[in-house]
């Protein structure tokens, strides 16, 4: 089947597939010139604009300083859509590596790296990468984003070290590759040819799942502040500055909340939708339920 | 003896988690950060104070001798003043911690009492309404950030329908903690009041017998742990509805029937028991994520549980509380796997041997 | 054999089982007529997916879901069960007819000691099955004697250990002696042991079959015996059934059956018995395999495998025929 007939057999696939372009195109574009979008500047204060409520003039109203909240929606885009994908890449990557040298060494390395692997996967993730990235952007608020980036890689990472070993021992107990062995194939090529391909469309799959846990945890570091040093908007950063205006304002801080929510529900229909294309039994990925 | 062996083994690992988490914790203050003194002692602090600060930890020290004062002053008690409020840090904790740990504990059970059932109801019926139902929920659930939820309850059940306090555990007015456990220490002779349970707000006021203060901390509770409860909820109903089907399925299901079982002793006695299995371990997960998703909770709620200092000392740089925070937070999430653990060694009496 | 229905413990009549599969329903049994007469050994033989094991799934009253009784009648002890209500069945099951699985592995609770399992027999014995029973657990009764009892009836040695155990720490030997135990304890009128010893090795399968022997003349009970081994069932069984494709191609005398074999299929299994029934002739297999059951062929359904098939086969179903005692549903007679 292609790709086509795969997403249009499932409406929970296209909506997710849907919901996450639509992000993607929107924060190219915003990314590009933010007034093709909107007519407005999303970081001039001007009190006199303070407080409106939602109408067409302001989609999601403006927040207590005046300032239009459907514009700084679309300025934090770029951010907030673009940096999830990095944290998922890189911690595949390095979670990756980990678990194929894991599972295919083998041995002593094996179970140190499994033991370490075991103690990152403990920990309490969303407040130990708060802490890293706090502690280290402390000196440094200007590359405090990068630090949050990396602190979420640390939190995530392992998880993706257990899937490929796993992958991989169960990849490496098969007939045909005891075959590559005995045709005088060498280690990297066997790797190479055989290994990854297996385990490559396998983490993808992942990915799309981890996706949604990794935005709300992002949000939560944004939430804090921790996010785009200021005046980049920062959709998690605008649910907290809201909430000081509560309860009168609610759409500055409800607004920004609703797309971190759609951005994350996109990953988890097209996540829903690709698990039942795959394992039509519908075995659950149980991992951190919450949080 | 099977389950003494296992108990070792998952409390050495888990000695070993928090070891580890310290180590992490020490290498991020005084090794990566490039001012650990002024980490230490907190944004505000004067030349001085830093001095005091360098002395206090031994910061000018090789990093192995600073690590070994640091362990030592952990496990000690001693882990530091917080700059923000100028008291011990070990006192803070002390104070906050019980009232989240109530407060997860009434979410996980509300939880597990409400989960639990609707799982096993759609188990017994895939695909049908509820099934389906619960299915889109836990799509949107899962994909909503803990501060979305606990907005939305605010304002329309707090702000809106005036159902429910906005802030605070309890009425100030009622805020009147009378110690009620007391520890017997042997060495003194003495007896010491207990800040485990004389903290948590709810349990207090009802050991205390102070009604009013009791249903006012009830209260105050309710749309906090209802946040905790809403967030991610229908992950245990999946769980426990795909683990039921599974059970289900089991020959040992066709035996139980086969001897002539009523089919409600089939359901409760083999499939729902070997059903639970998986959602004991996942009962841990969840009530560590409510820790966390406390930070988030307890800010937007001022509810003051460890989440909410562990917030206030993010926003306030107050490193001596984030970092010893952290640290018994861990300790708190390592301890409910350790749980986990032995509770679902206890019940399937597989796992013991497998160690 | 000809007797009046009350004498017989089990009688299925044009009895029809359909699945839905893929949207539609196919048959996996099909016209399936079966006598069982008290303390008689019925043995059914055929290939996976003959549709063997949904008949006893049937008749017990263990159908999966997607599965139903679309046609036919099963009479036990003259009473027709097929028109029980689902939520009544459990009455017709345990003291009454009660089955052996294949894979002994799984078919005990892994939770639940050994002991608990068997007292739970006991008490469906003695007409506990509900509430009263215990909702986790049953109770501890002073059942402790019979327990043993049952237990050393089929070679368990050092009963009152096993009993305290969990169905992983024993043998898959072991696991299945516990099955048989559980039917000297329930007393069932019949017996469905369904592949009872394929997941064994070759000593234990002797063991279990001289115990499934033992049980049936100590318990007088009738046994419907499911196996794809020829062999096995020529052992045990008084009439053998043999099944293709979910209908019965053959039934017969057990040793007739195996002396002289009329339906080209049975000629088939006889012969790829790799040794002592049928010396004369070379280890032969059926060529091919069992049709899928949502593309049975047109006619006989064995047509596309027998080296005897005629035009008629392809264009019309075979009538069972009966021929001195022997039914046969094949053109060839």
């Amino acid at each position: 089947m292609s790709a086509r007939t795969v997403l249009l057999s499932s409406k929970t696939l296209l909506a997710g597939a849907v919901i996450i372009v639509g992000f993607i195109v929107l924060a190219i574009i915003s990314a590009l010139d933010l007034k093709l979008l909107t007519p407005y500047d999303p970081n001039k204060i001007n009190f006199a604009l303070a407080n409106l409520p939602p109408s067409t003039a302001h989609l999601f109203g403006t927040d207590s300083e005046g300032r239009d909240v459907f514009t700084r929606v679309l300025a934090a885009l770029p951010n907030d859509v673009a940096i999830p994908y990095i944290i998922a890449g890189a911690s595949a990557l390095i979670g990756g590596l980990v678990g194929m040298i894991s599972g295919y060494v083998g041995g002593l390395v094996d179970e140190g790296l499994m033991r370490f692997t075991d103690i990152f996967l403990a920990f309490p993730g969303i407040l130990l990468a708060l802490a890293i990235s706090t502690i280290l952007g402390q000196t440094h608020v200007a590359e405090r984003l990068y630090f949050s980036m990396i602190a979420l890689i640390v939190v995530n990472w392992p998880i993706y070290a257990r899937l490929v070993r796993s992958q991989v021992l169960q990849v490496r107990g098969m007939p045909y590759i005891t075959l590559a062995k005995a045709a005088g194939l060498t280690r990297w090529e066997i790797m190479r040819r055989h290994i990854i391909p297996n385990i490559l469309s396998l983490v993808i799959v992942y990915i799309t799942l981890d996706m949604g846990t990794i935005i709300l945890f992002y949000s939560i570091l944004a939430f804090f502040g921790l996010g785009a040093p200021p005046p980049t908007p920062e959709l998690g950063r605008m649910v907290y500055d809201g909430l000081t205006a509560l309860p009168g304002n609610w759409w500055s801080s409800v607004f920004p909340a609703l797309t971190i929510t759609l951005m994350a529900v996109g990953f988890s229909l097209f996540g829903e939708g690709l698990r039942d294309y795959l394992d039509p039994r519908g075995g659950d990925y149980v991992r951190r339920a919450n949080a | 003896m099977g389950l003494a062996k296992l108990i070792g083994k998952r409390v050495a690992g888990a000695l070993l988690v928090i070891f580890g988490e310290l180590v992490l914790v020490f290498f991020l203050v005084n090794v990566a950060a490039p001012n650990p003194a002024s980490i230490w002692a907190g944004p505000e602090a004067s030349p001085e104070q830093i001095q005091i600060i360098t002395q206090l930890y031994h910061l000018n020290s090789p990093w192995y001798i600073q690590f070994l004062y640091y362990v030592k002053n952990f496990f000690t008690g001693n882990w530091g003043i917080s700059p923000l409020y100028q008291t011990p840090v070990i006192q803070l904790v002390e104070e906050y911690l019980p009232v989240t740990l109530e407060l997860a504990v009434i979410s996980l059970i509300l939880k597990l009492i409400i989960e639990i059932p609707l799982g096993v109801l759609s188990g017994l019926k895939p695909n049908g309404f509820l099934d389906n139902a619960i299915r889109i929920i836990y799509t949107v659930t899962r994909s909503v950030p803990p501060f979305f939820v606990a907005l939305g309850l605010l304002l329309v059940l707090a702000y809106d329908v005036h159902a429910f306090p906005a802030s605070y555990p309890v009425d100030p007015i009622l805020a009147l903690k009378e110690p009620k456990f007391e520890i017997y220490d042997p060495f003194n002779g003495k007896y010491y009041p207990f800040w485990f349970f004389d903290n948590m707000p709810i349990l207090n006021a009802l050991l205390v017998g102070d009604f009013s203060a009791f249903a006012s901390a009830l209260d105050h509770a309710i749309l906090p742990a209802l946040s905790l409860t809403l967030f991610g909820f229908g992950g245990i109903t999946r769980l426990s509805r795909n683990s039921m089907i599974e059970a289900l399925n089991m020959d040992y299901i066709k035996t139980a029937r086969a001897k002539g079982l009523r089919e409600r002793v089939v359901i409760y006695r083999h499939a729902l028991r070997n059903s639970l299995l998986p959602t004991i371990t996942l009962s841990s997960v969840i009530f560590a994520g409510s820790i966390q998703g406390a930070l988030v909770v307890e800010t937007i709620f001022n509810y003051y549980g460890m989440g909410y200092y562990l917030a206030q000392s993010l926003l306030d740089l107050d490193t001596p509380s984030l970092l010893a925070g952290t640290v018994v937070v861990t300790i708190v999430v390592v301890i409910s796997n350790l749980v986990a653990d032995i509770l679902y060694s206890v019940v399937d009496p597989r796992v013991r041997e497998t160690v | 054999m000809e007797t009046t229905s009350e004498e017989l413990t089990l009688k299925v009549e044009d009895l029809w089982v359909s699945y839905y599969l893929e949207g539609r329903e196919a048959f996996a049994v099909r016209d399936i007529y079966l006598d069982v007469g008290k303390g008689e050994v019925v043995g059914v033989v055929g290939e996976s997916g003959s549709g063997k094991s949904t008949l006893a799934h049937a008749i017990i009253g263990l159908l999966p879901r997607n599965s139903r009784i679309s046609k036919g009648r099963i009479l036990f002890k003259g009473r027709d069960i097929t028109k029980v209500k689902t939520d009544q069945r459990y009455l017709y099951r345990g003291t009454n007819i009660f089955m052996i699985f294949q894979d002994p592995m799984s078919s005990l609770n892994p939770t639940m000691k050994i002991r608990d399992q068997l007292q739970e027999a006991i008490d469906v014995r003695s007409g506990r099955r509900g509430w009263s029973v215990g909702m986790w657990k049953p109770p501890k009764g002073d059942n402790e004697e019979e327990i043993v009892d049952s237990l050393e009836r089929v070679g368990i040695k050092r009963p009152r250990v096993i009993m305290e155990k969990y169905p992983h720490q024993l043998s898959g030997g072991e696991r299945q002696r516990i099955m048989i135990a559980m039917a000297y304890l329930l007393k069932p009128s019949l017996l469905i042991a369904d592949e009872p010893t394929t997941a064994l090795d070759m000593i234990t399968q002797a063991q279990v079959m001289r115990l499934l022997s033992e049980l049936r003349e100590n318990l007088g009970l009738s046994v419907l015996f499911i196996s794809h081994d020829m062999v096995l069932v020529g052992q045990i069984a008084d009439r053998i059934v043999v099944m293709y494709a979910g209908k019965a191609v053959e039934e017969g005398k057990a040793e007739e059956i195996i002396e002289s074999p009329m339906h080209p299929y049975t000629k088939g299994l006889i012969n790829s018995i790799p040794d002592g029934y049928k010396n004369e002739k070379r280890i032969e297999s059926i060529p091919g395999s069992p049709p899928n059951i949502l593309k049975l062929p047109s006619g006989c359904s064995f047509n596309p495998r027998c080296k005897l098939a005629m035009e008629k086969c392809i264009s019309e179903d075979p009538e069972t025929r009966v021929l001195g005692g022997r039914k046969v549903a094949c053109h060839l007679y």
